[in-house]
């Protein structure tokens, strides 16, 4: 089986062969590394690779799998798979029109209303995480068609605060 | 809460929304619900924890490290109401609370202060004209200050005003209180502090110093004790200054007088943290004292059951906090739901914990998740048990400085002991970790898609409690 995995903003392809039960043998640029593994729970997997032996640490986490071995994390995903944030708004070919914040957090203050015409960073409104606050500015020149949220709501990455209509003919071109 | 329970001491959480399933309240003999997840509503409610002491027959009130902690009307409020507040009096938490009161005290027993004002000022011309006296670059503090809130460092006059205005505001929203003051910029000071506890007869004694200079956005990470770069002597002198302080403040029970160090070894007065502190843990370690039960005894009217000659320093400590943050992003918060974690275990090692499987790490609050603490013989020993502890502390689900953490005291700089507040910015900017098991992390990726996911009968996070221990044990012996 082939796998493309993408690791930070690297993408590396692999090679695997299941050997037996407990074991795969992993190629990467031709070079071919043996893998004993044991699954010790579902988040614990013992491996052997190369002989050497490694505790690791697995979760997924939304769209990765995050992995700890030896106290140092690594973010994991399917280079192929599509991002479920942008499943069906095909954000590469479209600007960006809505705002959404960067991690789990509570609505501070909104600032500006349905109708109200805005600037590319233009600041729209203010989040705050683990007492601290980020202001999300508008990603494109329009105008707003809807706020979705009210102050002291809780909301999630991915989810959109503000839809920005985006002006048809930017000015700034 | 332990100390509580080997007391024989009942004891009575309080909690809010986002807390309903906080390790606090789950140990508690009793829980009391206070309201909303806005600290307005629970926290920061003076009634609603007062009712709840009432409610409960509850005869004292520990305030912890936040919050309330440093509130003289909360402590006022207890004393007037009858309940014992488990700290200084409100009296001395006030005047300790205002940065230029509490130096203006500290000057008048010979303490050295950092070069500054002695009193707020809001006239921006006024300031301007301190600060050339002072001479740039000056540091603007918050009169009611404290977490870096309302500090700027300005390096030239113009800059100046700006700099007032938006430390001013700051201060305002965080403080309720936009008093401003300057203080001479000390470069690259380290920040040593030392525990002090005082009964109501009057005795005070401190329990030696904590070195807290490794600190990102003002606030502390990394705490150890003893200082590296302290002697017998220095020692000898910071303690008496310290003890000095808390004489001169009428201070009672414990509490913690910071100082900041320059390169040359002359210490200054920076202010007097009228709590438990965070970093207490390291000097129980090395001391063999639980703080908390000293607190206690000294709220009940206790003297001191020591002497300063009887308090002696063995080994060495070190604590690192553990935030649910990433440090590859300037130490963002990452909140979310821990879906795994394994605590590390073994000689020296004590995990304070607030954490567990399954736990929603709430965004209303300081996203501290919990304190590592090691000791040791000596300190490079104490290093190699923090750096093996850390590697074996598991927590999936949130990012947090574990690997971060891990570089810093694997580093040359750390070790050598060369740490000043500007320790990160000089020896840790844009650190990314090296991820050298990159092939063995995807492998574990594609076994992970392979094998189909266990899904043992019992809730996934009891699967670890199964395990034996040559399982669990894979570096043993290495």
């Amino acid at each position: 089986m082939d796998y493309r995995l993408k690791l930070d903003e690297n993408v590396i392809s692999f090679h695997a062969e299941k050997k037996g039960d407990h074991g795969i043998a992993l190629s990467r640029d031709g070079r071919i590394v043996d893998i004993e593994y044991t699954a010790i729970s579902e988040y614990h997997q013992y491996l052997v690779v190369d002989g050497c032996p490694l505790n690791v640490f697995i979760a997924r986490d939304g769209n990765t799998k995050m992995v700890v071995i030896r106290g140092i994390s690594y973010y994991i995903g399917d280079a192929d798979a599509p991002d479920s944030r942008s499943r069906g708004k095909k954000r590469d070919q479209v600007m960006p029109q809505e705002v959404t914040p960067p991690m789990p957090a509570v609505v501070v203050r909104i600032l500006v209303s349905p109708g109200d015409s805005v600037k590319q960073g233009d600041s729209v409104i203010v989040v705050s995480s683990m007492k601290m606050e980020t202001t999300l500015s508008a990603p494109t020149d329009g105008k707003v068609r809807a706020v979705n949220v009210t102050e002291g709501e809780k909301v999630m990455p991915g989810q959109i605060l503000i839809d920005i209509d985006r002006d048809t003919e930017p000015q700034n071109q | 809460m332990n100390t509580c329970r080997e007391m024989g001491i009942a004891t009575v959480a309080v909690y809010s929304e986002a807390d309903r399933k906080a390790v606090h309240v789950l140990n508690a003999d009793q829980a009391v619900f206070l309201g909303d997840s806005d600290p307005s509503e629970s926290y920061l409610n003076i009634d609603k924890i007062i009712a709840a002491a009432k409610q409960t027959g509850s005869e004292a009130i520990h305030p912890g490290y936040g919050f309330l902690a440093e509130n003289p009307l909360f402590a006022e409020r207890c004393e007037s109401e009858g309940l014992v507040f488990i700290g200084p009096p409100s009296k001395v938490i006030r005047e300790l609370g205002d940065k230029t009161v509490a130096r203006r005290t500290v000057m008048g027993s010979g303490v050295p202060v950092i070069p500054g004002m002695n009193k707020p000022e809001s006239d921006t011309r006024v300031l301007a004209g301190e600060a050339e006296k002072i001479g740039y670059p000056v540091l603007i503090k918050a009169a009611a200050g404290g977490g870096g809130k309302g500090m700027r460092v300005v390096t030239s006059p113009g800059d100046f005003n700006e700099a007032c205005a938006s430390a001013s505001s700051e201060a305002k929203r965080a403080f309720s209180d936009g008093s401003i003051y300057l203080e001479k910029y000390l470069s690259r000071p380290r920040h040593v502090e030392f525990q002090i506890v005082a009964d109501r007869q009057g005795h005070v004694v401190h329990l030696f110093e904590r070195e807290c200079s490794i600190q990102r956005r003002h606030q502390k990470i990394i705490e150890e004790t003893p200082s590296p770069i302290m002697t017998p002597e220095l020692r000898e002198r910071m303690g008496a200054a310290a003890v000095a302080v808390a004489k001169a403040s009428g201070y009672v029970n414990a509490g913690t007088v910071e100082f900041l160090v320059d390169q040359q070894r002359n210490f200054y007065f920076l202010e007097v943290n009228t709590r438990l502190q965070v970093e207490h843990p390291i000097t129980e370690m090395i001391t063999g004292l639980d703080i908390v039960r000293i607190q206690l005894e000294v709220a009940s009217g206790n003297p001191l059951p020591f002497t300063q000659e009887d308090v002696r320093s063995r080994g060495h400590a070190i604590e690192c906090r553990i935030y649910a943050e990433d440090p590859e992003k300037g130490f963002y918060p990452s909140p979310g739901k821990i879906i795994y974690m394994q605590e590390p275990s073994g000689p020296g090692i004590r995990n304070d914990c607030g954490i567990y499987s399954g736990f929603q790490v709430p965004v209303e609050y300081d996203p501290i998740l919990s304190k590592l603490i090691v000791y040791a013989e000596d300190r490079s020993q104490a290093i190699k048990r923090m750096i093996q502890a850390l590697e074996n502390y598991i927590i999936l689900g949130v990012k947090t400085p574990v690997p971060f953490l891990i570089d810093v005291l694997k580093s040359e700089a750390f070790a050598r002991g060369d740490t000043s507040t500007d320790f990160i910015d000089t020896h840790f900017c844009g650190w990314k970790p090296d991820r050298c098991y990159a092939d063995a992390a995807c492998a574990a990726f594609i076994i992970d898609e392979l094998t189909p996911a266990v899904k043992p009968k019992a809730a996934a996070g009891q699967a670890n409690t199964e395990l034996s221990p040559w399982q669990t044990l894979g570096q043993w012996g290495r």
